[in-house]
């Protein structure tokens, strides 16, 4: 028996587990392990059995992807964590000082604006809003929406992105590139044009009708259509998270947030006709569905479907 | 050079046998460090710290994200759960990073957070899984291993044929000090110096659990492929 094995079967069984697994660095007790299998058909057969056993839980369960949700609940939890400490520390010195000499409302609404920030006084700021969000509500067009992430939000807003395509449909400028109400056909549709696996529920009253594919800036998007027997319309825009990491398109900081802790951002009266919009993480998709059904009829809609 | 490493393989074995931790092991000890109840160390620190302490983490401590979580699947086998795990150990890994000592295996720091988060949390509220007596494995195989030639492309087929869910559960039954060496080294594919890094354990010790997680492995799959009519005795 070489020196490095000069021990028990039971722990001659475990080295031929180091073995396996390729982790004996010496040559020497290697070269002497590789003998002992030659000549020891018992413990050969009990290398092979344990090698099978390791490689069939290795290609059987390959590694997860991470999930985006999972991603953005821990960041956000770190700012909410941030944000939390950040308070406490401002509120201490502030709550010791109250007493003392704590403003009026009008000296403090008056400190607010003549402050300086940056050289410029604060109210020069005040002003400057005032007018772009001033601009925004009368230059959206057909937007008129109160909603403040679609009236500030740009073309790259999945937000944003949600309505326009929504009108598009609902004015016929956009026709259903394959009308179907299979959802298997929708997702191997998407699957073809886009090259993601969307997310094609069933929804109670709703019947699937059909599925348009589009890009924007590179970035594959898929658009989902449902119509009850009224002519009324479900409709869900889809893209990777992956498009929000890579900047192609994007959501309010606010919006994920709410996303991540409520599983959900609903919204209404996003356009002229009071339409609910509806946000949610699917799997690995961001989800944006636009209806014309009122908000508490959405979510009821919306929490049967999205189980 | 040859005669040292020589040494350490015959003090590696040494090790396993005096260890006899490596023979019984005990479900995970409760060792939390990073413990809730002492005072949220982040409110000592001002805006300008907690912005770097961010930095920091995120260079050190985020790029870790997915094999926690994937760790944290395979522990708890619910997704969900796995996401509250990896949220946990993160929340915790940030309001105690200044414990972390910079330069070293942040991996490793994460991974004994997350196995503290896992035995406090939920570790406590699942059934434990009926321990499988190792030396009755050890006469099952060496009984049915005596007359064998080569079983390995019949064990290869029966295998092959069982389901993902059999599978998971067998890897379930394990008790959680094999389960957690079975899944770094053969799902995550950790070294098992890495894993030893991990669980503060000696190497040997990672083997010795290894080893005998896979033979109980082995043997549940053959129960398992028994119970749904392949003839596991033609295997003997």
């Amino acid at each position: 028996m070489p020196m490095g094995l000069n021990t028990t079967s039971f722990n001659i069984d475990e080295l031929i587990t180091s073995y396996a697994d390729n982790q004996i660095s010496d040559p020497e007790t290697k070269k002497q392990i590789e003998d002992l299998l030659a000549s020891d058909q018992k413990l050969n057969a009990k290398y092979r059995s344990e090698v099978l056993t390791r490689d069939l839980y290795r290609t059987r369960f390959p590694e997860a992807e991470l999930p985006a949700a999972t991603y953005q609940k821990v960041m956000s939890s770190i700012d909410g964590i941030i944000e939390g400490a950040y308070k406490k520390n401002i509120a201490a010195p502030q709550l010791a000082n109250t007493h003392n000499d704590y403003p009026s409302f009008w000296q403090s609404l008056k400190e607010a604006f003549t402050e300086k920030f940056i050289g410029v006084p604060r109210y020069a700021f005040a002003v400057l809003a005032f007018v772009i969000i001033g601009g925004l509500v009368i230059f959206s067009g057909d937007k008129k929406t109160r909603n403040p992430y679609i009236l500030s939000g740009t073309e790259s807003s999945i937000m944003v992105q949600a309505v326009n395509s929504f009108h598009k449909i609902i004015k016929g400028d956009v026709k259903p590139q394959l009308s179907s109400s299979n959802a298997a056909e929708v997702e191997k549709f998407v699957m073809e044009k886009a090259h993601f696996d969307p997310y094609v529920p069933e929804i109670e009253n709703y019947k699937l009708s059909g599925v348009v594919c589009n890009e924007y800036h590179g970035q594959q998007l898929a658009h989902i259509l449902y119509s009850d027997s009224n002519g009324r319309l479900i409709y869900i825009f889809q893209v990777p998270v992956t498009a929000m990491q890579k900047k192609d398109l994007d959501l309010p900081e606010d919006v994920q947030k709410e996303i991540v802790k409520a599983k959900y951002y609903m919204c209404d009266e996003v356009d002229d006709n009071d339409c609910t919009m509806t946000l949610w993480y699917k799997e690995n998709n961001v989800c944006a569905s636009m209806t014309t059904m009122p908000k508490q009829e959405m979510f009821a809609t919306f929490t049967r479907f999205n189980k | 050079m040859k005669k040292d490493n020589s040494k350490k393989e015959a003090e590696i074995i040494k090790q396993e046998i005096h260890e006899p931790e490596a023979v019984q092991p005990d479900i995970l000890t409760e060792n939390d460090e990073f413990s809730e109840g002492e005072d949220n160390p982040l409110d000592k620190l001002s805006p300008q710290e907690l912005e770097a302490r961010k930095r920091d983490f995120e260079k050190e401590a985020i790029p870790h994200m997915k094999i926690l979580f994937n760790y944290a699947l395979r522990m708890s086998g619910d997704q969900l759960e796995a996401d509250d795990l990896v949220q946990d150990t993160y929340m915790r890994a940030f309001r105690f990073f200044h414990k972390f000592e910079r330069g070293t295996n942040c991996k490793a720091w994460l991974f004994r957070i997350m196995k503290n988060c896992y035995i406090n949390k939920y570790r406590k509220n699942k059934k434990e899984p009926s321990k499988v007596d190792y030396e009755d494995v050890q006469n099952f195989y060496d009984s049915i291993r005596d007359d064998v030639v080569d079983p390995n492309d019949l064990e290869h087929k029966v295998f092959s044929n069982l389901l993902d869910d059999e599978m998971m559960n067998a890897l379930n039954s394990l008790q959680d000090d094999y389960k957690t060496v079975v899944i770094l080294c053969d799902l995550e594919g950790l070294s098992y110096e890495e894993i030893a890094e991990f669980l503060d354990v000696p190497i040997g010790t990672v083997r010795s659990r290894l080893h005998r997680g896979r033979k109980i492995l082995q043997k549940k799959l053959q129960d398992y492929a028994k119970s749904r009519g392949y003839s596991v005795e033609s295997m003997a």
